[in-house]
């Protein structure tokens, strides 16, 4: 069992910083996941653990051992790459023993390890197609076998979903939650650009913009505490509505003004602000969950009159772009019956759910309050983002 | 096409049938074709099967170049095939060329990999000056090349110079090594390119794969680099063995032949019988020898590098 | 024809020989064709680059004969056919234009080609000119160069201008050695020893230049070893039968001196002896450097020193040089082989009469002194000798070569000559690149190749 451990490290390419000053503990038989937008850094960031870039500054280790020098081939590391990179020449049988032949394994359970693995990847009828032979959903099979066959201590996975199609990537998704339960002490490092992917996948998840890391939390507190503007508009789909607000502070009672309304969020707030906030303009965070036609309920702020401009069907759920005063805002509208262009509806949000964030520095203006419980992959939110 | 023609248990067998047969997309056969294709034939047959069987013929008379047999001259049968056998000097030639040829092949493989694996790893600067010095050695005409190589290998030449042996004249000492070092440094420049677009189509992350397997340097270019080098390296192979037998003016200027008949190889000694020698039907003969070689390389290179479907 | 002799031009194969031809030879074919009705037409066809020391001294002479020429003769056009490449490629580029139907009515070639055309039915037998208006100079050649051109009692060509060969020697580096100046060899042994001599005063030096190898093509025998060979017991390369000979007495004692040459570490390196860029010439900048005693070379190895060759130009070699007469093996006499160049007239020419007039005017002494100063030659006819035109423009070199021409000997010139020479060069080659090859062993492979290439009939043994 080892954990991860990067030590600020630095990598500097071309007089700029791909990856800066990264701290990073990952648990022993943690699956922890990268995520960020392309350039973010996060590919290079396994890149270095696996040893195939050096760091510029800084240190790795793989549980207590100083990895940063020590060659890609001796860190006892597996890894799944994008493009698959099956060996071209050879067949799916020897794609998988290669591993085991240049490390000089004995021959005699060879077989049985290949069987074993072929046949919880379901590839034991390919072991003799080329790669060429292969679809993208079995090549990625046998990338993942070719890994799996070393059991390795860290498992490291560089977007091995995201040459398939949307049906396969969801497949393999829980395969690979399922396989990553099953091998639980191995540890898991997953780069992707997917926030789906990221919050299904991950018992944690860290999120990276332009080599710096924002945040690393669970699912569900990335979900419900963004630490930036960044963090909540990237995590979550659609895209939490960032508006212009003011926080004014009365007594005991705190309220934001958003949208033309002024709802209370004293309940919100309570215990929760960061040491210095006091009312002015902030940016207010509002899931398009949370945004949805107004019922009087309590909880909810005042109605705000909007027309609907564009909607788009998810399945479930119908989330409409709405016009109202000079701010468009996406909302979560029932289904039936389906909401027209132009239709006027009126609007509310959950009090207890807006996000509060700092104008300038972007920065959420509310500290986590209650702990939450740490899960691993938590269904519901799958089920909210798709 | 085994469901078309198994008619039992299919309601629509004899639809299929009739479907069958008024395809539309068959491959179709048109005269017209014909017509089209008559200059490119008549090409193939003015510039390439007249001219050959030509020569073939030729090597089967007397014809010289002056003299009573260049004005009455005639097909005299197997009779210089008969000398060809016994022609020491050409049995020769044929081992010099064969030993040219296989050096060529050995040094422009090895050159040719080892300057396009070093120009991967390369200074965008280093790559251009470097790449642009061997292509340039690849485009020099055989004449500047020889003359250059002639320079540099006899006595006080740059390679001597070098080595610091000033009076030893490489040229004359190890005749055949020389014109054959010179041939794969005309070469290189040919075999670098090839192979370093090769090397750039090998995925780089299936070597990365390979390097977090542990696999040693030589591991990884032995059973990843070189089985899909393979096909390119067939291709260099044939393609320097058909240039190289082809390379008359590197060796004419260099050495002639000489000394003696160490650098002898077939095409200038059939341009000695037929030119110096007058016996133009005989130097065509030897000169058919070696469109027999070049046949062989030439359909071993078609095999290779035609697409297998 | 010094400086571009046995260098080699860029390779030509047949195909492209054989296009430049033919279109030389259509444009010729028109031009004839179209002026035949009032005005006669005739070409003559020469090397554009090879005879010449250079190539426009080349086109100025020819430009002065056209002009003269049709000065004399208003009524007949001179078309001049330039062929270009090295020797062996002018060789082959002419011996294709004969076989058009429209040969050239004139032709300027080497006089190892004269027996193969005329072989051919090329050659038109000038004896009726010859006795006629051509007497004038063709009674003053000597006797070997009249016999040039002769094949079975007729004449088909007459001397352009001819090369023979000596000995040339450095005089200051002969008298560190200790020989009394001037110095005249009397055999073989007196040049062995004088070569000795100098290597032991001048260890720099090279002692003895004498050819060797192939890179100079059949000419690089006739400028060294063969004159040896003229010199020995037995001079003959080809018997009456036309049979070669490929063992002979003289064979061993030529390839025995060779061996002792090079064996004694007498001879010119391998570098310059096999060097491709124009072998025979190499003595010339040898001895204008200091660095070589004595040399076998060819006549025009003088006129080389000339400001107008400059080949280098070396003014003081009038002085600092001296020159001497190649002795036979044991003495009574000198030997030297003939090589030059020819005219002949086509056996299709439509006007002979005009044809021969055109020798008539190159054989004039102007301009025989002209090519023969141009082109590094000794002019065939005697008077032209001691013309100051000719004797001042490389003296003394030019007078004294003169004068060896009367003991100078034929090369032959059949098709089994060129594998000949070829076999001799690479036994003389063999020796000077490894000296333990003894002149035995050296004529035993000699004797095997040409057997190889010509077939044991066509060979024979003398004792």
């Amino acid at each position: 069992m080892s954990g991860i451990r990067f030590e600020g490290v630095w990598k500097l390419f071309e007089g700029s910083a791909v990856v800066s000053d990264l701290n990073l503990d990952v648990r022993a038989g943690e699956f922890i996941v990268l995520v960020g937008p392309s350039g973010c850094g996060k590919t290079t960031s396994l890149r270095m653990l696996a040893g195939l870039e050096r760091p510029s500054h800084g240190r790795i280790f793989i549980g207590d051992r100083d990895v940063t020098d020590v060659p890609t081939g001796e860190r006892d590391i597996s890894m799944v790459f994008q493009s698959y990179a099956l060996y071209p020449n050879m067949n799916v049988y020897r794609n998988l023993a290669f591993g085991p032949r240049v490390r000089k394994e004995p021959r005699a359970t060879l077989d049985a390890r290949i069987n074993e693995v072929a046949e919880l990847l379901q590839i034991k009828h390919l072991l003799k197609r080329t790669p060429a032979a292969l679809s993208g959903g079995q090549r990625q099979r046998v990338a993942l076998g070719r890994a799996l066959i070393r059991e390795p201590q860290v498992f490291l996975m560089d977007e091995p979903l995201s040459n398939l199609d949307a049906a396969l990537r969801v497949q393999m998704r829980a395969e690979l939650i399922r396989l990553h339960q099953r091998l639980e002490k191995t540890t898991n490092v997953y780069v992707t650009h997917d926030q789906v992917e990221a919050l299904t996948m991950g018992d944690r998840v860290a999120v990276l913009k332009d080599g710096v890391l924002l945040q690393v939390d669970s699912a569900n507190d990335l979900y419900e505490h963004p630490s930036s503007v960044f963090v909540g508009e990237f995590i979550g789909s659609p895209k939490m509505n960032i508006l212009e607000g003011t926080l004014s502070f009365s007594g005991d009672s705190c309220t934001v003004e958003v949208l033309g309304v002024r709802a209370d969020v004293s309940e919100r707030v309570a215990g929760r602000l960061r040491e210095g906030v006091v009312s002015g303009p902030v940016l207010v965070g509002i899931r398009p969950h949370d945004l949805f036609p107004a019922t009087g309920s309590t909880g909810e702020s005042p109605a705000i009159s909007a027309t609907v401009d564009i909607s788009e069907h998810t399945g479930a759920e119908v989330f409409a772009t709405m016009e109202t005063g000079p701010s468009r805002v996406v909302a979560r509208l029932p289904r039936v019956p389906t909401p027209d262009r132009g239709e006027r509806v009126d609007l509310a949000f959950r009090a207890g759910a807006v996000h509060l964030f700092d104008r300038d520095t972007q920065l959420s203006l509310l500290d986590r309050g209650t702990p939450s419980r740490r899960t691993s992959a938590p269904a519901d939110i799958s089920q909210q983002v798709r | 096409m085994t469901v078309m023609t198994s008619p039992e248990g299919t309601v629509a067998g004899p639809d299929l049938e009739r479907l069958w047969k008024t395809r539309r997309d068959r491959d179709r056969f048109q005269w017209s074709s014909l017509a089209l294709m008559t200059p490119a034939f008549g090409l193939l047959i003015i510039l390439f099967l007249i001219p050959m069987g030509y020569a073939v013929y030729l090597g089967l008379t007397n014809l010289t170049l002056v003299g009573p047999d260049s004005v009455k001259w005639g097909f005299t049968g197997l009779q210089n095939l008969s000398r060809l056998r016994q022609d020491s000097t050409f049995w020769t030639s044929l081992w010099v060329t064969g030993g040219f040829i296989g050096g060529s092949i050995v040094g422009v493989l090895v050159a040719g990999y080892w300057l396009a694996s070093l120009l991967m790893r390369a200074r965008p600067w280093m790559r251009i000056v470097v790449g642009g010095v061997v292509v340039v050695s690849w485009m020099m005409p055989a004449v500047t090349a020889g003359m250059t190589w002639y320079a540099s290998t006899t006595q006080g030449g740059a390679l001597g110079t070098l080595i610091g042996m000033r009076n030893t004249n490489f040229l004359d000492s190890w005749p055949l090594v020389i014109v054959t070092l010179a041939n794969i440094w005309s070469m290189t420049g040919f075999s670098m390119l090839v192979i370093g677009a090769a090397l750039r189509n090998i995925p780089s992350e299936a070597i990365e794969a390979a390097m977090v397997e542990n696999a040693s340097a030589w591991q990884r270019f032995r059973s990843i680099v070189l089985p899909l080098l393979r096909p390119t390296m067939i291709a260099v192979v044939l393609l320097t063995a058909l240039l190289s037998l082809a390379n008359f003016g590197l060796i004419y200027i260099m050495t002639q032949g000489g000394p003696g008949n160490a650098t002898n190889i077939l095409p200038l000694y059939s341009y000695q019988q037929a030119f110096s020698f007058n016996n133009l039907a005989y130097g065509a003969l030897i000169g058919n020898v070696m469109v027999l070689l070049a046949t062989v390389f030439g359909v071993l290179y078609v095999r290779v590098a035609a697409p297998r479907s | 024809m010094r400086l571009l002799r046995g260098a080699k031009a860029p390779r030509v194969i047949a195909a492209t020989a054989l296009a430049t031809v033919a279109m030389t030879a259509g444009i010729s074919a028109t031009v004839s064709t179209a002026s035949a009705s009032s005005k006669v037409t005739i070409s003559v066809a020469y090397a554009a680059d090879t005879t010449f020391d250079t190539i426009p001294l080349g086109t100025k002479w020819w430009g002065a004969v056209k002009k003269e020429f049709q000065q004399k003769y208003p009524n007949v056009t001179l078309k001049l056919i330039p062929v270009p490449g090295g020797e062996p490629d002018f060789l082959t580029k002419l011996a294709l234009l004969f076989k058009q139907s429209n040969p050239p009515d004139v032709v300027q070639f080497p006089s190892t080609e004269i027996a193969l055309y005329q072989s051919s039915g090329y050659l038109l037998s000038l004896d009726k000119y010859l006795s006629g208006s051509g007497k004038t100079w063709f009674s003053q050649y000597p006797t070997v160069i009249q016999n040039e051109g002769k094949i079975g009692g007729k004449i088909y060509a007459v001397s352009a201008g001819e090369n023979n060969n000596g000995i040339y020697y450095d005089k200051a580096i002969l008298q560190k050695a200790g020989i009394p100046l001037p110095w005249q060899p009397k055999t073989w042994a007196d040049i062995i020893t004088a070569a000795k001599a100098i290597k032991k005063a001048e260890p720099k030096v090279i002692p003895l230049w004498v050819d060797a190898g192939t890179s100079a093509g059949p000419n690089g025998a006739g400028y060294g070893i063969l004159n040896l060979l003229a010199g020995s017991a037995t001079p003959t390369i080809q018997t009456a039968s036309g049979k070669m000979v490929v063992s002979s007495k003289g064979l061993l004692q030529t390839l025995d001196f060779y061996h002792t040459v090079f064996a004694d570490g007498l001879g010119a390196p391998t570098s310059q002896l096999f060097s491709e860029n124009n072998a025979p010439n190499i003595p010339s900048t040898d001895f204008a450097k200091g660095t070589l005693g004595i040399a076998v070379a060819a006549n025009f190895i003088g006129g080389n020193w000339t400001k107008m060759v400059s080949f280098p130009y070396w003014p003081k070699a009038s002085t600092a040089m001296g020159v001497a007469g190649l002795p036979k093996i044991n003495g009574g006499g000198y030997a030297s082989t003939l090589s030059g160049w020819d005219f002949g007239i086509s056996s299709k020419t439509k006007d002979a009469e005009a044809a021969f007039n055109l020798i008539n005017v190159m054989q004039e002494s102007k301009n025989m002194i002209d090519a023969a100063n141009w082109a590094g030659w000794v002019p065939p006819v005697k008077s032209y000798w001691s013309i100051p035109t000719y004797a001042n423009f490389a003296a003394p070199f030019n007078e004294e070569f003169g004068k060896l021409l009367a003991s100078s000997s034929e090369l032959p010139t059949s098709a089994n000559y060129s594998v000949w020479v070829q076999a001799i060069e690479q036994a003389s080659g063999a020796i000077a690149q490894s000296p333990s090859t003894s002149g035995a062993a050296a004529m035993s492979q000699m004797k095997s190749y040409v057997t190889n290439q010509l077939g044991p009939s066509a060979v024979t043994t003398l004792p």
